[in-house]
């Protein structure tokens, strides 16, 4: 899979190549709005991370060249520019999904690792990990053969961790992931720990004990191997 | 380029003058009537051989007198008049339209308005001045405005490289004394990325950059939106009670709405003590409240909307939940009320103008 970050600050980029680098992706940067055209122009990725604000230009304008070169990309847009406005023009352009910055890294990797998945259509709609089956058109949850009724909110703490599962994830990450728009109004994240609780004795009730690792209270890591 | 008194005086002088020329023939009538009429008369008489008539010498003077007086009068009150009436309300007429522009300007929309020109030195003086004034003014409130808008987007990506960085060190074999200290640095970054969101929003509010309004169902649109509360709730209940007869279309932008609401919810959520207490939504003809349970007394209504107020810090999150409602209120032209009844909790909000449909 290969990946172009279209990102002006180099540091935030460099730690998105880092993150990402435990997946068998292949990271490319580009930090201006001349390389990154540049590289749309020549290269095929599959995934790209556009910043929106780029030095020398709009990256509305990259959006384009990627939809007019090779529509098949996916583009998630990656702004500071959190308006409504940009959002909409983006979408509009072509693009598959919006994050607004600040993110955390495990919110942009589910992100991409959906893009990819909706992309590849030879890829099922059921994701597995150990006996736990997610079906992620229907939603249902199983474990061999028995369904898990899981609330709305714990289906998406489980999807979240489940494609994180390499990876310790904070509280705060969990927290913004599931809060959304409401997450400038909550300042604790105590919240996510009841959630996570009671998907532990979901699971554990059906036969998965210790798949959710908790580090000290403000860590959690999906432990289930493949 | 004339001064104001020149000019007025001036034009008094013309128009008395005219008024004067006007009038001589009456003075003319009149000295012929009364003064001059015995001498006609003593003329007339001894010309034929007449006897000399009785003269009314005093009689004529006294009555000449008085009409010449009230002649004179009336004379000086209608040139004052005039000029008063129509040709100085001509000549103020730049002053009062540059009254009205300043009156109209708004600082946050217009542009500087055009003023009339004028030839008197002092009503161009005072339009120069405005001018420039205004001009300083909105140059000011723009740099301020972008001021605070940069502001927050630069400081964006430092928290945006912080929280990354973050997760990176997250993914470190780290033992429990690193791990907390990591901890307390996500709430940190967290924390400082809320205040910088929540100012960005205030300073748009306050910019007018909400310009998208449609007409809501109030009713509806909080029904939409219950469920998106679940994962807060931990046991506590929320109701909407639906008190209206009819149902009835608020004017807002939906984007402020769903603020406004989502911060009075959270902030009565996040205040109810009482683990099993109910958070009511109240919806009536052109209001709506929103209340909770209070183990504590009244909340102080004089503060309760300032920014980052001082106080009991339990009570708010980062201190610009409340100032946000209250912008957005503002922002709406509707009201926002507080009020403490039956040991709760109560915020109001009255819409000005609902439609019922």
């Amino acid at each position: 899979m290969k990946i172009l970050i279209i990102e002006d600050q180099r540091e935030l980029s460099d730690s998105i190549v880092s993150f990402l680098s435990k997946e068998d992706y292949f990271c490319e940067q580009a930090f201006t709005f001349s390389e990154a055209l540049m590289k749309v122009d020549i290269y095929e990725y599959d995934c790209v991370l556009l910043d929106l604000m780029l030095p020398g230009g709009t990256g509305l304008d990259v959006l384009r060249k990627i939809k007019e070169r090779s529509p098949q990309t996916g583009v998630i847009i990656v702004s500071a520019k959190d308006s409504v406005e940009d959002k909409v023009a983006g979408l509009k352009i072509g693009a598959d999904d919006y994050l607004a910055k600040p993110f955390h890294l495990p919110e942009l990797s589910m992100r991409i690792f959906a893009l990819l998945r909706r992309k590849d259509f030879s890829n099922s709609n059921i994701l597995r990990s150990g006996p736990l089956e997610i079906d992620l058109l229907s939603k249902q949850v199983s474990v061999g053969e028995k369904r898990t009724d899981l609330t709305k909110t714990e289906y998406e703490l489980l999807l979240f961790l489940i494609e994180n599962r390499k990876r310790v994830v904070s509280k705060s990450a969990l927290a913004e992931h599931l809060s959304g728009d409401m997450a400038d109004m909550m300042d604790d994240f105590n919240f996510v720990y009841a959630h996570i609780k009671n998907l532990k004795a979901k699971l554990a009730d059906a036969g998965l004990t210790d798949c959710i690792k908790t580090y000290y209270g403000t860590g959690y890591k999906w432990g289930l191997e493949e | 380029m004339k001064s104001l008194l020149n000019k007025s005086l001036s034009q008094f002088l013309v128009c008395a003058v005219i008024i004067l020329f006007l009038s001589a023939p009456l003075f003319y009538l009149l000295t012929k009537y009364f003064y001059a009429e015995d001498l006609i008369n003593v003329i007339e008489a001894t010309r034929h051989g007449n006897q000399i008539p009785a003269l009314d010498l005093e009689e004529d003077i006294a009555i000449g007198m008085t009409i010449q007086l009230l002649l004179i009068f009336a004379v000086l009150s209608c040139s004052l008049f005039i000029t008063l009436r129509f040709i100085t309300r001509k000549l103020w007429k730049p002053f009062d339209e540059t009254l009205q522009r300043t009156e109209h300007f708004n600082l946050a929309q217009d542009d500087i308005p055009q003023f009339p020109k004028t030839k008197i030195k002092e009503f161009d003086r005072l339009n120069q001045s405005l001018k420039k004034l205004m001009k300083r003014d909105k140059s000011t409130y723009r740099i301020q405005k972008e001021f605070a808008e940069n502001a927050s987007h630069e400081l964006q990506t430092p928290i945006a490289i912080t929280r990354s960085k973050l997760d990176l060190l997250m993914q470190e074999q780290l033992n429990e004394r690193q791990m907390h200290l990591v901890s307390s640095l996500y709430d940190l970054n967290t924390r400082m990325e809320h205040l910088n969101r929540n100012l960005l929003l205030l300073a748009k509010i306050e910019n007018a950059q909400y310009t998208k309004m449609e007409f809501i169902e109030l009713g509806d649109f909080i029904q939409n939106s219950l469920a998106s509360y679940d994962m807060f709730l931990h046991g506590l209940s929320l109701t909407l009670i639906d008190g209206r007869v009819k149902k009835s279309l608020i004017r807002a932008n939906t984007v402020l709405l769903s603020c406004l609401l989502n911060n009075l919810i959270i902030n009565a959520i996040r205040h109810t003590v009482a683990s099993n207490g109910e958070i009511r939504i109240n919806l009536e003809e052109g209001r709506i409240s929103i209340s909770n349970e209070s183990d504590d007394g009244p909340l102080d209504e004089c503060i309760l909307f300032q920014r980052f107020r001082s106080g009991d810090s339990k009570l708010v999150g980062n201190g610009l939940g409340l100032a946000i409602v209250k912008a957005i209120c503002d922002y709406h032209d509707w009201k926002i009320q507080y009020s403490f009844l039956n040991r709760r909790h109560v915020f109001t909000v009255i819409f000005n103008k609902a439609v019922i449909i």
